[in-house]
Parts: C-alpha cells; structure tokens; sequence
C-alpha cells in the first residue's frame, strides 16, 4: 500500500516528504493499472515519490548527475510505457523501479567504462560553508566516491541498494537475478574492500575525534540522532 | 542464531540492525544483548558504515519539473487492446454505447454461417461427378436382362 500524494514516503531514506495535498491510499496494483490505463495524475504522483530514491542510486552507480538524470527519465518512460507488464507478485513499485534503474546503470557502466567522473565534486561545490571543515569533508567525499567506484558494478549495486536505498535482501536478490546467498557474498566483498580502502579515513576521524557532517546524506543516523 | 551467522550478518549487512534481514533480527539482535563477542563484531564494523553514511548526493532540485515536463510517447497496444478500446470506447458517444456491442454480439452468427458455407452439407453429390463417373451409375443402376456370372 501506497500513499500516493503531493509528498513522498516509503523506504527510501534519502527522501523527505514534500508538502502534502490531497492524500488517498492505493495499492500498488491499483497505481500500476492507473498508469497502464493512461492516468497522468496518478503517474505525475509516482514520479515524485519515487525519482529522488531513484536519481541517488543512479548517482551513487555512476557518479555523474547528468547521467543519473538521464537514467531516472528513461526509468519513468519505461514506467510509462510498461506499466501493464509490471507483475504484482513480482515486486512492488519501488523495487520494480530500482530494477529498471539498475539494468539501465550497467548498459550506461558497460557502454562508457569512465562513466566515473569528478562531478561529485562540482556538485558539492555549493554546499561548501566552513573552508576547514569543507576541505576535509571534501576529501573524504572524494575517497568515499572513488572507494564505491572501484567496486565492481555488481558489488557496487549491492551496496548501494542495501546501505543507501534501504532496500531488503530479498527485494535486491530480485532486482539482481541473484539468491540472497550470493547476494551476501556480493556485500561481503564490497565491505571488506571498502575496509581496507577506507582504513586510512577511520585512523584520521579517530585522530582528529571529529564527525564531518554531510550536506545531503542517507542519514538514519542522523535521523537517530534527531 | 549462532556467533557465526551474527559475524555474517555483519560483514554483509554492517552494524545497524535496521539493514539486517528481518526474519534474523531478532534473534540477532538477542545474541547482540546476549555476547560480549558479538557488540565487539558490532563495534569494530560500526566505523565503516559511520562513513559510507557521510556520503552526500546532491539535492536535484529540479529533478520533479524536468520529469513531469518530459512528453510521454504514445503507447504500443497489443491488437485485443485495440479491438476492445473500439469495441467500447471509455469516451463514446451515445450511438457508440450499443451498437458496437451489438455488432460483437453477431460475431457468432457471422462466424456459423462462414462456417456453415464451408462445409456444403446439402449439396448434391452427384453434381460434382465427371462424366465416367455418372456412366458407371448409370450403369450400376441398370435393369440387366442377363444375369451376371
């Protein structure tokens, strides 16, 4: 079941509820038809619930925003354009989404092997406030984007879709064609090569005993906190 | 859930519990409460997640207009969408209500008599005999004044 509104909820962590307007419940099955049925409402409604979720992951896949948003507009053609394929015992919304994103992800990895860019950088440039605090925030962004671009794309996915979308095991195996076992695997390899690729930001954060703060994070530590 | 599985879990999964599949939570999150060995796991992958936390994306802003301003293309029907979508139009006129059902309603009849055409079950044989053929009836149906040996 959905809340389909001017706002957005669910499971994604990095989206914040909009202003919300007129608000009523739908299961997904019941958005899927609407859409498939041509229902531009209900569509315009799932585009933005879901485009930010979706719009992180392509981002975080491939480092560049003009990427990412090419990635989630084809995504919402295709939601568009097949809609009455979608299968409900299959998976819902979100992960129907994400699955679209990903495999649109890997042609865009596999067609242009540098899609890795330095953008990360420009596009944090306007966040920037303390000079100190910035420099070390933006080191450790860019540590941060190249250990997660090293990965290997599958390794790469799966961290994303467990840490950053909040996705379950069982719904990213699906979007991976992959067993929970082997999703595992995946995960495992991905936070021990991130371990040691990282270890030297664990030793400086120790060292200085300061937290950097991040200007527009998947923070449920923050929301902890909060 | 054994100090195994929880170390699996961890590598895997990271530290917060949130991220660990559902069916195992609890029971892990027992051992956790349970076993100084396994907060001392917990502990020692909690920095690794503290960081990929701080990993900031930007806001895209405009993402929301630049979607819903994109123009949405005509979609492909399959051919049983189509015949339906003439059949009973959702935005018909009145005249389109009943007499597009009715004609899928003389489908059938249309399709027996079609069929009833094809299989010529009163049609004489004997009109489509060759000239031999209507000979050796003639023949067979002859008075013979002598019999036959």
């Amino acid at each position: 079941m959905h809340e389909i509104s001017i706002g957005m909820s669910g499971s994604d962590r990095d989206i914040k509820p909009e202003a919300s307007g007129s608000r009523r419940m739908l299961t997904d099955e019941q958005i899927m038809a609407a859409i498939a049925a041509g229902d531009r409402r209900i569509y315009a409604d799932t585009v933005r619930q879901h485009s930010r979720a979706i719009a992180f992951y392509a981002w975080r896949m491939l480092g560049s925003q003009a990427e990412a948003e090419d990635v989630v507009q084809e995504t919402f053609l295709r939601l568009w354009t097949q809609a009455a394929r979608w299968q409900p015992d299959r998976a819902g919304i979100s992960t129907w989404l994400h699955r679209v994103a990903h495999n649109l992800c890997i042609d865009h990895m596999r067609k242009d092997r540098s899609a890795v860019t330095d953008e990360l950088d420009e596009d944090l440039e306007d966040h920037k406030t303390d000079p100190d605090e910035d420099l070390d925030m933006d080191m450790r962004q860019r540590r941060l984007q190249q250990a997660i671009a090293a990965l290997p794309e599958r390794q790469r996915s799966a961290l994303i879709l467990v840490h950053y979308q909040g996705l379950s095991n069982q719904a990213v195996a699906g979007i991976m064609d992959l067993s929970v076992d082997a999703l595992e695997s995946l995960l495992a390899r991905a936070r021990r090569t991130l371990k040691a690729s990282l270890a030297d930001l664990r030793v400086d954060s120790e060292n200085k005993d300061t937290q950097a703060q991040p200007v527009c994070t998947n923070s449920r530590r923050q929301e902890k906190k909060a | 859930m054994n100090l195994q599985r929880f170390e699996q879990l961890i590598e895997a999964y990271g530290s917060d519990p949130q991220r660990w599949p559902v069916a195992e939570r609890a029971a892990a999150l027992k051992l956790l409460a349970e076993s100084d060995k396994a907060a001392a796991l917990l502990e020692q992958s909690a920095w690794l997640d503290e960081t990929l936390d701080q990993f900031a994306v930007p806001a895209f802003d405009q993402l929301n207009e630049r979607l819903l301003k994109m123009p949405l293309p005509a979609r492909s029907k399959g051919w049983l969408e189509r015949v339906t979508q003439w059949l009973m139009p959702a935005d018909s006129a009145r005249v389109g209500e009943w007499w597009r059902p009715a004609a899928l309603a003389c489908l059938p009849l249309v399709f027996g008599l079609f069929m009833g055409m094809q299989l010529d079950l009163f049609q004489d044989p004997a009109a489509e005999m060759t000239a031999d053929e209507a000979e050796l009836l003639f023949i067979a149906l002859a008075d013979y004044p002598e019999p036959l040996e």
